[in-house]
């Protein structure tokens, strides 16, 4: 884990309200993974006071001294993020918490296929592991995109660049096909040659809905999840979720530690 | 230039001496693991640990942390791992600093409150307890030990039988007159008192008309809390002879400082810690710099030198 006090490379606003901010941070580069988080203090002032976290969108590029993050414009601390120019001081912690893991590959086995399964923003943490599992050769990736309108499918350019197979949907049908992502998912499960793993990131029914999808399958699944968080590095214990443990005994656990990237089966979606 | 000599930034609180008067406070810093990359924990005055109960508790439905204005409410709950865990498990990683080590202990009982005291007493490495006394006393209905003078007294009194270990009281501002729990809280007692806890509060969703915190009521945090916390520290320390220790929304050197200069002996860094992680190393060495400026040589020199009539600082 590092601190930096850096400098924004480029801040370009990429949809409606969503935008995509370069920071040089070499330290955070080369020790981060897919689905690890920064914590990112906006302005020096006391208001907004903490921290706001954001997952690690590309950093792939193995010489590279910066790395990307998405986000959309929410409140307070996004605003003023939106602002910030090329040259514009910033403050970052990270990498943080657990990313995703990708199983092995086994040798002269064809590479598998991954299926990755994106609301909205959570194309931002799937983006890393798409093209890190490409550029690496090691699995076959198909992604799943949902958004309410065509504005919220994000990367696509992005993602046709990496080869990937994409799916896409909107409850609006303004792109793709009309409805939600986890339709979609379930008619490409309909296909015989389940994917190794599912991994999924975006809002909380979604999630479930994909954790459940994936338990009938008998498909194991990955999910990134959110919470309020103040410390990001498991002191403050305000960031829990419910786990499941064994024996139908359930516990807490802290999304910025333990997660954010979780083994959706264990996890007691609310 | 470089003739000057380093000031002295040690301090005592009570049996209790420190390299400098800058801690973390409880529940803000984890078990110091948590911010081992950060920061130094051998440069830390002393470290207070995660309020520890005698047994494990999960703490409160999520969500439980919303920011406001200039601060922070919290409903945590006061989730730990329990004494014998904190034991087995966190203390081994702080027994291999030279940091005195505290340990921010409360209970639902008296009795509960001695166990763990009488527990920890035994074990090596620990220098001393912070008493958090803003929780309620299920035996006598619910009733915050720390509000009222009288079940202050008998909680610290108690576990000042059990241990002769260095014992700090923390007191709960949600009082109306903290100088007569600090009163009770000393005649019982107590080495010394740390002040203050988190102020009760609450945030609506206007959207949903929910509160947004699970625990609908939390404890606010921050530098909106530091006037407040520096008038009690101040009404504290000019009517109990014992040492203070003065907490709430210290973010930088320069809060740390008006809390030394109305009187307290030492200080704790909470919320800053997870804005800034290396802010308590930033306050020591921006007191240095600030004593080396003014030409004090000593910090004892400035704490309590608070100047109440014009002319009258030296
Ligand atoms: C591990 C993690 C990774 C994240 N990654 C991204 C990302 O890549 N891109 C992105 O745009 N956002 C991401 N978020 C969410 C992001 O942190 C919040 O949108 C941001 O903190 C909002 O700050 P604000 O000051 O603009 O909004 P505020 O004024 O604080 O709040 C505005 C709205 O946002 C919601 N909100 C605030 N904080 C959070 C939070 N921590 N989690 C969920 N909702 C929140 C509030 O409920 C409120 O409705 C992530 C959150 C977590 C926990
Ligand atoms: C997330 C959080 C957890 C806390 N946990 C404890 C605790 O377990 N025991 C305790 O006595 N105080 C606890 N506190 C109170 C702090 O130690 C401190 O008294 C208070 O936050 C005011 O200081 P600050 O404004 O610098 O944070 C907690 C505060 C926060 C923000
Ligand atoms: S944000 Fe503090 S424990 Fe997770």
């Amino acid at each position: 884990m590092f601190q930096v006090e850096t400098e924004v490379v480029f801040n370009h606003q990429v949809g409606p309200s969503y935008y995509k901010i370069g920071l040089r941070a070499p330290e955070i580069v080369h020790s981060a993974s897919p689905g690890q988080f920064v914590m990112v203090r906006v302005s020096s002032k006391l208001d907004p006071l903490l921290r706001r976290p954001f997952s690690i969108h590309r950093i792939a590029k193995k010489d590279s001294v910066s790395f990307e993050i998405l986000y959309k414009v929410v409140g307070k601390g996004t605003e003023i993020m939106s602002s910030l120019r090329q040259g514009d001081g910033i403050d970052v912690m990270g990498p943080l918490g657990k990313g995703f893991s990708i199983l092995p590959h086994p040798k002269d086995l064809p590479s598998q296929i991954i299926y990755l399964v994106s609301g909205g923003m959570g194309i931002a943490p799937l983006y890393a592991l798409a093209e890190s599992a490409v550029i690496d050769g090691r699995k076959k990736v198909a992604v799943f995109l949902g958004g309410k309108t065509k504005e919220d499918i994000l990367c696509l350019d992005d993602l046709k660049r990496l080869g990937v197979e994409i799916h896409i949907s909107t409850e609006d049908g303004s792109l793709g096909s009309k409805g939600v992502v986890t339709q979609l998912l379930e008619e490409r499960l309909q296909i015989p040659s389940n994917p190794e793993v599912i991994y999924a990131c975006g809002p909380i029914p979604m999630l479930k809905k994909v954790s459940l999808i994936s338990q009938e399958c008998h498909i194991p699944c990955q999910v990134s999840l959110e919470a309020y968080m103040a410390c990001g590095v498991g002191a403050c214990l305000g960031c829990v979720i419910k786990k499941r443990l064994d024996k139908g005994t359930e516990t807490y656990v802290n999304v910025c530690k333990e997660g954010p990237v979780f083994d959706a089966h264990a996890v007691k979606f609310p | 230039m470089n003739d000057y000599k380093k000031p002295n930034l040690s301090v005592t609180v009570g049996n209790l001496s420190l390299k400098n008067p800058v801690m973390t406070a409880s529940g803000t810093f984890g078990y110091g693991e948590e911010y081992a990359d950060f920061v130094d924990i051998n440069k830390l005055g002393a470290i207070i640990v995660k309020g520890t109960s005698l047994k494990a508790r999960c703490g409160n439905p999520p969500p439980r942390i919303v920011e406001t204005p200039c601060g922070m409410l919290n409903s945590i709950g006061l989730q730990n791992v329990g004494v014998k865990a904190f034991i087995r498990e966190k203390l081994p990683f702080l027994r291999s600093f030279s940091t005195p080590v505290m340990v921010n202990i409360f209970g639902e009982t008296i009795d509960e409150y001695t166990t763990i005291a009488s527990e920890l007493g035994r074990i090596h490495g620990i220098s001393g307890f912070e008493l958090n006394i803003s929780c309620p006393n299920v035996g006598a209905g619910g009733i915050i030990f720390g509000v009222d003078p009288a079940s202050a007294y008998k909680v610290v009194e108690a576990v000042r039988k059990t241990t002769n270990l260095f014992l700090m009281v923390k007191l709960s501002p949600n009082v109306t007159d903290i100088v007569s729990i600090a009163q009770s809280v000393k005649k019982a007692g107590a080495d010394a008192i740390s002040l203050i806890n988190t102020i009760t509060g609450m945030a609506i969703d206007i959207e949903t008309r929910r509160p947004k915190l699970g625990n609908i009521t939390g404890g606010l945090s921050g530098p909106a809390i530091k006037p407040i916390a520096l008038r009690m520290v101040w009404e504290v320390v000019s009517h109990v002879s014992i040492p203070v220790v003065g907490v709430g929304g210290i973010m930088d050197w320069k809060d740390a400082l008006e809390f030394l200069i109305v009187g307290a002996r030492a200080i704790q860094v909470g919320t800053a810690n997870f804005i800034n992680p290396r802010a308590t190393l930033d306050i020591i060495d921006g007191i240095e710099k600030y004593l080396i400026d003014k030409g004090i040589e000593d910090i004892n020199n400035l704490i309590g030198s608070l100047a109440l009539s014009e002319g009258s600082l030296k």
